[in-house]
């Protein structure tokens, strides 16, 4: 059971990740590059998981992503495709949750940049592709690394969406929280601290990286 | 957090909350004192709650095993304990689809997935999955099995279309009415008896409303309500 | 040969509404902050978007509102140079130079331009590691290297010492005589302007409010001299030595200082309007090193002070006291001398 949850847990959470460096890159950069009406509403909605209750997330969810949800009804007609009770489930429930993380992280890494190396970049003829890839990526690393790693924890810990959206069907979503959850409520002690230790023990390093990314050249 | 510590605080499975929670009112009426308070949880959810000290006065469990091992560590009153009524387990399916004829046409594949307690900490999903097991289906049907954190959650999932199909007990498939469609009950020899009992559980202080309360319950006002509501009757000592 | 025009009218946030024609050589946009010259350098870039106007680079253009067209920074084939230089801090010397190379083998490219700016050695330094001279010489490197078709200097500059400052004029006035394209340098220093402009356009509020020669702008008198009390002066070294050089204002020769100079250098002076001595018929046996004739051009008289241009024929602005000028009778079109030291004249670029 633990060695599938953790197995589970890792994958959900890279999967998440991946998805989320991805997307909240590109939010936190436009947030960070384009003052427009309305900017900073658009950051307060993309905030909204993070401190939203994870249970008020989940059912949120569970209302678009049902199989006769807002999406998950068309989807459904469309594919076939269900998302609650899958690994998908799990997935977007943590990325959900760690979205907020990495949007604030990249936003900031990107407003703490001089917007005039894209330009300088632009006039030396970079496209706008290689201008992102090769200017401003690089000198956001730091911000944008340490915003990985917290939504990698975030990701790694959810729980309440999660169990909302996808169950806890062991082998399938159960990940380490819910196990450590269903550990505490049939008593088993051992295995709940054991499974606590593995998940502080994982967090404590990615904290350390954070730690050792977020400190000044 | 002082009506709370006044009130008589009861732990019951969630299939039982709202009949106890008609009987409280009535016993209020008829014997006027603090309020008593109904929390609904999985009866595995309970248990667990009252092994770590949670202020419960009285324990209702949807089967004997969690008071068997409440009763094991000394947590219940010796002599309080009782058995208040009984249920069925029912297969029902969601409301646009045709419920199967018994309980071995749930291996037809439109029924995707097909929702049941978690065993470990449900007795309505223990039951479930003794009475798959005996049918040969539980292999089977594996795959397409969803666990939920209690009948009503097992309930609400059918409800919303989220699952195709659910065993849970007929007073839950009542309260849904025609919102989920209702299919045959599922014989009982097939799983253990479906049976609520009720004892005290070890307070510091003795806790005579919650006795009271407790006799309430096994008597004519308090059986009359459990019979109103689909609950069979216990079972002869 | 091509030259850049650009006609710019923006009224979101700053109002500026300006044009500009830049011919191959040094274009120097004047005037003081504030007046809109980042602004104006942003919008020719494709920084800023104007809301009317025009751009081209020779027939190409790049901005044009009525006809919507709008390249972006990277098609406009506009290089700039800013004043921190913003070299890329995770690149090191030779790959920032790299980054815009159009060439095939851009290693060797950015080698010779390296070399070209006199940073060969300094081809594996981070930005970090290189001083601010250092930096700025990278930076024009690394424009160049991307052949751009005219390039902008954002008061590139500011933020070095005076030695640099000098230095890096000589490199920039190498660098134009070499290349064909026109350069536009936005500053507020005098004495850079005069150094280095071919043309010279004065920037105010956000209009152009003269243009022409940076001589002529900058002379006393001039649009650009603001009513300024120096004397802003470029010639070339006649001859240096330890005791003292001399040299052509264009059709003046003054003594000076001794320079360090060859003969042949421009050199830009300056001579504060209150040192020269007027005089109403020449002066032997002075200590002043310079006894220059010349004719009265101008008399403007201001509260405490009377300022007379003496055209010599290159204009001198002298400040003289109300009293000092009623006594001399004094008029346009009057014969003088100026009596200059040697140590008035400063050198500044």
């Amino acid at each position: 059971m633990i060695a599938a949850a953790l197995g589970l847990s890792i994958a959900v959470a890279a999967v998440a990740t991946t998805v989320v460096a991805v997307a909240g890159a590109a939010t936190g950069r436009l947030l960070a590059r384009r003052a427009f009406r309305g900017r900073e509403i658009v950051d307060a909605l993309l905030t909204l998981p993070l401190v939203l209750p994870p249970t008020v997330t989940g059912y949120g969810l569970l209302v678009l992503l049902g199989r006769h949800g807002w999406l998950g009804g068309p989807l459904r007609a469309a594919t076939g495709l269900t998302i609650p009770f899958t690994f998908g489930a799990c997935a977007i429930a943590a990325a959900v949750m760690a979205f907020p993380l990495m949007h604030r992280a990249a936003r900031v890494a990107f407003d703490d940049t001089d917007a005039r190396y894209a330009i300088a970049a632009a006039s030396l003829g970079a496209s706008p592709s290689r201008t992102l890839l090769a200017v401003e990526i690089p000198l956001a690393r730091r911000g944008l690394a340490a915003g990985i790693a917290l939504a990698f924890a975030r990701a790694l810990g959810e729980f309440g969406a999660t169990l909302m959206l996808a169950g806890n069907i062991p082998g399938r979503t159960q990940t380490l929280p819910l196990a450590v959850y269903e550990a505490a409520m049939l008593g088993e002690s051992r295995a709940a601290l054991l499974l606590c230790l593995l998940l502080t023990g994982v967090s404590v390093v990615v904290l350390l990286l954070v730690g050792r990314l977020g400190r000044p050249r | 957090m002082i009506p709370v510590a006044l009130a008589v605080l009861v732990a019951s499975a969630i299939s039982l909350k709202a009949p106890l929670e008609e009987a409280a009112a009535a016993f209020g009426v008829a014997e006027p004192g603090e309020a008593i308070t109904v929390q609904g949880a999985a009866s595995g959810v309970l248990l667990a709650q009252v092994e770590n000290g949670a202020p419960f006065d009285l324990f209702v469990s949807a089967s004997p095993a969690e008071l068997d091992r409440l009763a094991k560590s000394g947590r219940l009153i010796p002599g309080t304990r009782v058995a208040l009524a009984t249920n069925r387990l029912v297969v029902i399916v969601r409301k646009d689809l045709a419920p199967p004829e018994s309980l071995d046409g749930l291996d037809d594949p439109r029924f995707e997935k097909i929702a049941i307690g978690n065993p470990k900490t449900v007795p309505a999903g223990r039951y479930a999955a003794e009475a798959l097991k005996a049918r040969g289906l539980l292999p089977r049907l594996e795959r397409r099995l969803i666990p939920a954190e209690n009948v009503r959650q097992v309930l609400d999932e059918v409800v919303r279309g989220e699952v195709d199909a659910a065993l849970v007990y007929a007073t839950e498939a009542k309260l849904a009415g025609d919102k989920v469609a209702l299919g045959p009950e599922v014989p009982e020899a097939l799983h253990d008896p479906i049976v609520y009992e009720a004892a005290l559980v070890r307070r510091e202080k003795d806790a005579p409303r919650a006795e009271a309360f407790l006799r309430f319950l096994t008597e004519g006002a308090g059986r009359a309500i459990f019979a109103k509501q689909g609950f069979g009757p216990p079972p002869p000592r | 040969m091509t030259a850049l025009s650009a006609r710019v009218a923006l009224s979101r946030g700053f109002a500026l509404d300006a044009e500009i024609r830049a011919e191959p050589g040094i274009t120097v946009l004047f005037g003081p902050s504030g007046a809109g010259k980042t602004t104006f350098l942003h919008a020719i870039l494709g920084a800023t978007r104007p809301a009317r106007g025009r751009v081209a680079v020779g027939e190409r253009v790049v901005f044009d509102a009525e006809a919507a067209i709008d390249l972006p920074i990277h098609e406009r084939r506009i290089g700039i140079v800013f004043q921190e230089g913003l070299l890329f801090p995770h690149l090191d010397a030779r790959q920032n130079v790299m980054f815009g190379a159009r060439d095939g083998d851009r290693a060797r490219t950015a080698d010779l331009w390296l070399e070209r700016v006199g940073a060969a050695g300094l081809a594996r330094r981070k930005p970090r590691d290189l001083s601010g001279g250092e930096r700025q010489r990278v930076a024009f490197a690394r424009a160049l290297a991307a052949e751009p078709q005219a390039l902008l200097l954002d008061e590139p500059f500011a933020s070095l010492d005076h030695a640099s400052r000098g230095a890096l004029c000589g490199l920039l006035l190498d660098l134009r005589r070499d290349s064909p394209i026109p350069f536009v340098h936005v500053t507020h220093d005098p004495a850079e302007a005069l150094r280095l402009g071919d043309a010279m356009v004065l920037l105010k509020d956000g209009r152009v409010s003269a243009s022409g020669l940076p001589s002529a702008l900058l002379a006393p008198g001039g649009e650009a001299s603001a009513g300024g009390s120096t004397n802003w002066l470029r010639g070339t070294v006649v001859e240096d030595g330890p005791d003292g050089a001399r040299v052509d204002l264009g059709g003046t020769v003054v003594a000076v200082p001794a320079l360090g100079r060859a003969p042949g250098s421009p050199v830009v002076l300056s001579l504060p309007a209150e040192e020269p001595v007027l005089a109403m018929s020449e002066v032997r046996g002075t200590s002043a090193r310079n006894v220059i004739p010349g004719t009265v051009v101008s008399i403007d008289g201001g509260d405490g002070a009377v300022d007379v241009v003496v055209a010599t024929p290159v204009a001198i602005r002298v400040r003289i006291t109300r009293g000092a000028a009623r006594e001399l009778a004094l008029a346009v079109g009057s014969r003088v001398w100026l009596l200059v030291k040697a140590s008035a004249f400063r050198r500044s670029g």
